[in-house]
Order: structure tokens, then C-alpha cells, then sequence
């Protein structure tokens, strides 16, 4: 503290302190802030195709949704992004639980975070381990992670979620 | 160079050493009240980096208060012969 190289240390080391205690209280406030994100994913259709890779036909389906979220209220202070995506979740004979992204994105301000979307359809391949569907039931559901500055990432759902079939198979393999 | 040292006394290194916890602390109180109410955390490190610049600016430089109190020495001995004053 004698001389401006001693003065210079004491201040920057303090506030380094402080920042981290300043940032660790940011952290731990965050999760309690409150958040009510209406999210509605309905879908309008489905076709499932197979298709032969060279021996192994399998089925694919394709999905057109529409797509309406309002993520507005997941901005707070100590938000960076949000990362959407719809996933696709169903119980097969194999395995208790599947999901599938069908659709994603990040979305990087308050602005974006309204999303009103007609016609989106599977942006990513939707097939299953098996070769086919078996025409189960899937719930179609908006997935969020909360991407903060500081702290723990924070994950959700939709919680209104329906139950579509997979329709047969629109073309029988050759 | 000396001047560059910006050398302060003992009473000052503690006035100074107050001063900057003050301004620094309530520099992330308030810019974490503030950053809340507006739910903007680039607010609070705004304000958090003007309480480092605050305290950088009343601490770094040996402003005249930090300098009220040299330490007075005691007057030198009068050394006689140099064998015997060894202590």
C-alpha cells in the first residue's frame, strides 16, 4: 500500500474477490426468478415412408408442424440464449424412452423469443433404432435450455403435450 | 522515477485501504440492485467496473490526504565514537 504498484495490486486482487462473489450471488438468484413460457406445438401432419439402404429398409416419417412459444419471460438478467428444440418422445418395444429432435434453434434475444411458425417441418432425420414405427403413439413437446451467464443451465418443457400416431407406411418397400 | 511511486504514510495506506473497500463493495451492491430492477447484467458490471475506476481514481495517485501524517524520525545521534555506539 506504500507505493501505486502496491495500491494497483490491492485494488485489482479485491475486486476480483468481488466479482466472483458478486457473480456467485447472480448465480444463486437467478433459478428463483419467475418464468411462464406458453408454448404450443400441434401437428398438423404426419407421413412415414420406408425406405431400402441397401438391404435394410427402414421407416421414415416426416413431420409438418405449427409451431407458436412465447420465451419472452425466460429473458432475465442472466440469460445469454435459449436453446429450442422440438422433440419428438415415444415408447417403443426396444426402449422405454426415445427422443427425437425434429426441430431446433438458438435464440439469442428477447426480441426473437415470440415464435410463430406454420408449416415447419422435421429439420433433422426422424427414424427410429427399429426399422419401423409400429404406428405407436409420440408426444411432440417444445424443449428449452436456458444458456446463463452465470450459474447452472436451467431446462424445461411444454406442458401441454399431444399424443399423435404414426400413420402406416404411405409406400410398401420394393 | 520517483514520482511515479506515489508514495503514501502509514495513516494514509489505511485511509486509502478503507477507501477503496467502501467504493468497491457498494459499487457491486448497487450494481446489483440496479442490474436487478432492470434485469440487465451488463448494467451491473458497468456500474461494478466505475467502482474499480472510482477507487483507482481516489486511491492510485498520492493526493495530499493520503500524506497528513509523515513519519517523523528521531533526531539522528550524535556519533562520538564510532566503536562503542554499536547496540
Amino acid at each position: 500500500m506504500y507505493s501505486l504498484a502496491q495500491r494497483a495490486n490491492s485494488v485489482f486482487a479485491f475486486s476480483l474477490t468481488v466479482i466472483f462473489v458478486l457473480l456467485g450471488a447472480v448465480a444463486i438468484i437467478t433459478p428463483f426468478l419467475p418464468f411462464n413460457p406458453t408454448t404450443e406445438v400441434h401437428v398438423r401432419d404426419i407421413a412415414v415412408w420406408t425406405y431400402d439402404y441397401g438391404g435394410s429398409i427402414s421407416e421414415i416419417a416426416f413431420v409438418t408442424m405449427d409451431l407458436e412459444a412465447d420465451l419472452t419471460s425466460l429473458f432475465n438478467w442472466n440469460t445469454k440464449q435459449l436453446y429450442v428444440s422440438i422433440v419428438a418422445e415415444y415408447e417403443s418395444d426396444t426402449y422405454n424412452v426415445n427422443q427425437i429432435i425434429l426441430w431446433d434453434d438458438i435464440i439469442r434475444s428477447k426480441r426473437d423469443a415470440r415464435i410463430v411458425l406454420h408449416q415447419l417441418k422435421n429439420k433433422y432425420i426422424f427414424n427410429d433404432i427399429n426399422p419401423s414405427f409400429r404406428e405407436i403413439n409420440a408426444t411432440y413437446a417444445l424443449h428449452w435450455d436456458a444458456m446463463p451467464y452465470a450459474g447452472l443451465l436451467q431446462s424445461g418443457r411444454s406442458k401441454s403435450i399431444k399424443r399423435v400416431k404414426f400413420p402406416k407406411p404411405e409406400n410398401m418397400a420394393s | 522515477m520517483s514520482w511515479l511511486q506515489m508514495n503514501i504514510d502509514f495513516e494514509g495506506q489505511k485511509l486509502a485501504e478503507v477507501i477503496y473497500y467502501v467504493v468497491i463493495i457498494s459499487g457491486a451492491i448497487l450494481g446489483f440492485a440496479v442490474g436487478f430492477i432492470y434485469q440487465d447484467l451488463l448494467l451491473t458490471m458497468e456500474i461494478f467496473a466505475g467502482g474499480i475506476g472510482l477507487s483507482a481514481l481516489l486511491v492510485f495517485p498520492s493526493w495530499p490526504l493520503y500524506n497528513k501524517h509523515p513519519v517523523r524520525w528521531l533526531p539522528a545521534k550524535q556519533v562520538t565514537e564510532a566503536s562503542d555506539d554499536e547496540g
